[in-house]
């Protein structure tokens, strides 16, 4: 049996290892653009072990991140409404 | 002419318009999601391009230094947002429990399904198209730092100094944007097809 003072001694290890989910997805989305301190990373990966959800938002996140960068490369193609363009074309032509 | 100044570029601001304007209005519209805010910028970046002609070297090409100046104006038009006061209520749904014994743990209804494989797949094209929308949904402060940190990889230093945000907001406006776009792409595209 553990006493009093290892139990409480236990309980403040663990709230300083173990990661919230707020706090554990806070790191998923850290980590997409900086790199993690070791501490970081080392409770990032124990919440994941036990956590299936975090794990699911860990992989979305980086199904997400990899759409985004094709997005920031290729904007996908728009039209200028034919009247916005003799619009800019007289504000232009006036000046001009 | 030397052959330097031969290979120099030049401006023809009468054919901006036809030549650049789909263009810039493209890259406008996937930075702000609001057509016509997109348009406006494209106008007054053409404005400012002709009155700054003279500043134009030839080192780049047309088309590189228009989206030059339209990227500053994009940046312009996050911060003016950003700093207005109605954004410091942006609303925002914190999809974890909040004190008690379950604090900073997913609520349910919020929390991640899984993502169909066979739908990731074949539906590319669409999950484009459904995270456009989602990031037009994005509240203007969070807006417009994921942009900035994200779609033009800008420091967090100078995004921060832009947006008049501390380092420490910018990583919580990053970490709600993330929470927010996974909950909408998985609404708008799993959920609904």
């Amino acid at each position: 049996m553990m006493n009093e003072k290892t139990k409480i001694w236990m309980n403040k290890a663990m709230h300083s290892v173990m990661l919230s989910c707020d706090r554990a997805t806070f790191f998923i989305t850290k980590k997409e653009y900086v790199k993690l301190s070791c501490k970081e990373n080392l409770q990032l990966k124990m919440h994941l072990m036990g956590c299936k959800l975090c794990r699911s938002f860990n992989e979305q996140n980086a199904i997400l991140s990899e759409k985004i960068e094709t997005l920031k490369h290729d904007s996908p193609p728009a039209e200028l409404s034919s009247e916005k363009k003799v619009e800019i074309q007289e504000t232009l032509d006036k000046t001009i | 002419m030397t052959t330097e100044e031969k290979h120099k570029h030049s401006l023809d601001p009468t054919r901006w318009v036809k030549e650049h304007g789909d263009y810039l209005f493209s890259y406008a519209l996937s930075r702000i999601s609001k057509k016509e805010v997109a348009e406006d910028l494209v106008q007054e970046s053409l404005l400012s391009a002709y009155q700054a002609r003279d500043k134009f070297r030839g080192g780049s090409s047309e088309r590189t230094w228009l989206i030059s100046i339209l990227k500053r104006k994009v940046i312009d038009y996050y911060r003016k947002q950003s700093r207005n006061p109605e954004s410091l209520t942006d609303p925002f749904m914190i999809p974890f429990h909040q004190g008690g014994a379950a604090d900073g743990t997913w609520i349910s209804e919020h929390a991640p399904a899984s993502w169909d494989e066979e739908i990731l797949q074949d539906d590319e094209g669409v999950l484009m198209e459904v995270l456009q929308y989602c990031i037009s949904l994005l509240a203007p402060k969070m807006a417009a730092t994921f942009s900035m940190k994200t779609l033009d990889d800008i420091s967090t230093e100078d995004i921060c100094k832009e947006l008049g945000i501390s380092e420490s907001n910018l990583w919580v406006l990053l970490h709600r944007a993330r929470l927010q776009l996974r909950e909408c792409v998985e609404n708008k595209w799993f959920k609904e097809l």
